[in-house]
């Protein structure tokens, strides 16, 4: 085993945790499954570190083993509850591998946009993903229907992604 | 007159009830019958579904990347190591975990103000200034006892009542060594800092990360496979 390759693999694996669970979220991978799955990514890409070269691009070695990989991974998760098919699948695979390749611009983005939301807006944000809460329990925290709870956070989510592609369209600079 | 939503409208109004953990088996079979008759869809799904994951790492837990990424990062990028943190405080983590270094600064101040107050070396009270508190709160964090500080953050985004956000994050540490423990709901985490300077952490259920060497010379690490590792933690003795 070529050592310094392996630490050089080592080293960005962790630079590119955000992209790869990322991968592993677009394709449809639910959060619940995400953690276990990424620490299997994680795996695979450090046993096959000799096959990387260094000086080449990290994500288009790593993304042909972590496409394979999530998706065998769907597939075995298959038995109980896969009900996308394999062609979709893999067309959001390609669509979000090549997306990912922007992932610092769209966070610089998305830190932009954040900050425009109106106060409400943000604390609904904020419940559902700093506090993690259902949309349920959101709507006992503010009083108010569940249902408005999630008509909201879809528009809230529309808005930023609306922002966010105005913001990539302007050449926003990863932060 | 009932508003029929299109095709696309449609897939969105799904997506958004996948990522909130409402899909039944009914609506994915939709789902996945609309993106197949239309596979145009698909990259507003994706974006979708990047969104979810950017606010996810963006404002969930303290972020782990952030952490992972620390311990690769190289030299030249101008962070100081982590020792300096348990030392003097003057220290910037990446995005996720600076805030997390935020909230337990205020969380350590409060500590070492209560610590300083419990043991009685704050003597009076009313004439102690800042410099006094911040000397007497060193002078007790250097002596070799440890302690676990339990803090609840109930964090409120407006200032409104009505709402609570309960965290709960543990804090162990002796000298410059400190483990963390975080929970939110049914996610737990930890890491720390070792007699060695180095950071540790756990990966998930089974596997924690380790830098090589201190991280004053952090330009790798080895992920270390450690089955049973599950919610244990602690701090390497000396």
């Amino acid at each position: 085993v070529n050592r310094e390759n392996q630490k050089l693999v080592v080293q960005e694996i962790a630079r590119h945790q955000s992209r790869l669970r990322g991968f592993a979220r677009c394709l449809l991978v639910r959060p619940a499954d995400v953690d276990d799955i990424l620490q299997e990514i994680n795996a695979v890409l450090w046993e096959k570190a000799d096959e990387f070269h260094p000086g080449t691009d990290f994500w288009a070695w790593a993304s042909q083993i972590v496409r394979f990989k999530v998706l065998n991974h769907i597939r075995k998760l298959g038995r109980e509850r896969l009900v996308f098919d394999e062609a979709i699948l893999e067309q959001l695979a390609v669509i979000a591998t090549e997306k990912l390749e922007q992932l610092d611009q769209r966070r610089a983005a998305l830190d932009h946009c954040l900050q425009q939301l109106p106060p409400p807006q943000r604390q609904l944000i904020d419940l559902r993903y700093t506090a993690g809460q259902t949309i349920e329990l959101i709507g006992e925290s503010i009083g108010r229907p569940a249902g408005s709870v999630r008509q909201a956070l879809y528009r809230i989510r529309a808005a930023l992604q609306a922002c966010i592609e105005r913001q990539l369209a302007m050449g926003v600079e990863p932060s | 007159m009932n508003h029929q939503p299109t095709p696309d409208e449609r897939t969105r109004r799904l997506i958004a009830e996948f990522i909130d953990g409402e899909l039944s088996a009914t609506d994915a079979a939709e789902l996945n019958q609309l993106l197949k008759s239309d596979p145009q869809q698909a990259e507003q799904v994706v974006d979708q579904l990047l969104l979810d994951s950017l606010l996810s790492e963006e404002l969930g837990a303290e972020s782990l990347t952030a952490l992972v990424d620390l311990v690769a990062d190289e030299p030249s990028s101008g962070v100081s190591s982590p020792a300096t943190v348990a030392s003097t405080g003057v220290f910037r983590f990446p995005r996720g975990t600076r805030r997390l270094w935020q909230s337990l600064g205020g969380v350590a101040v409060v500590a070492a103000v209560l610590v300083a107050f419990l043991v009685g070396r704050w003597e009076n009270s009313a004439l102690a200034n800042a410099a006094t508190v911040v000397r007497a709160a060193m002078e007790t964090h250097a002596e070799p006892v440890e302690r676990v500080y339990i803090v609840q953050t109930d964090r409120s985004a407006t200032g409104d009542a009505g709402f609570n956000s309960p965290r709960n994050v543990r804090v162990a540490t002796q000298g410059d060594r400190f483990y963390v423990e975080m929970n939110r709901g049914e996610r737990r985490w930890f890491w720390g800092l070792d007699a060695d300077g180095a950071i540790w952490l756990t990966l998930g259920p089974r596997r924690r990360t380790t830098p090589t060497r201190p991280l004053q010379q952090r330009r790798s690490f080895f992920i270390r496979q450690s089955n049973g590792f599950r919610n244990s933690h602690g701090i390497d003795p000396p």
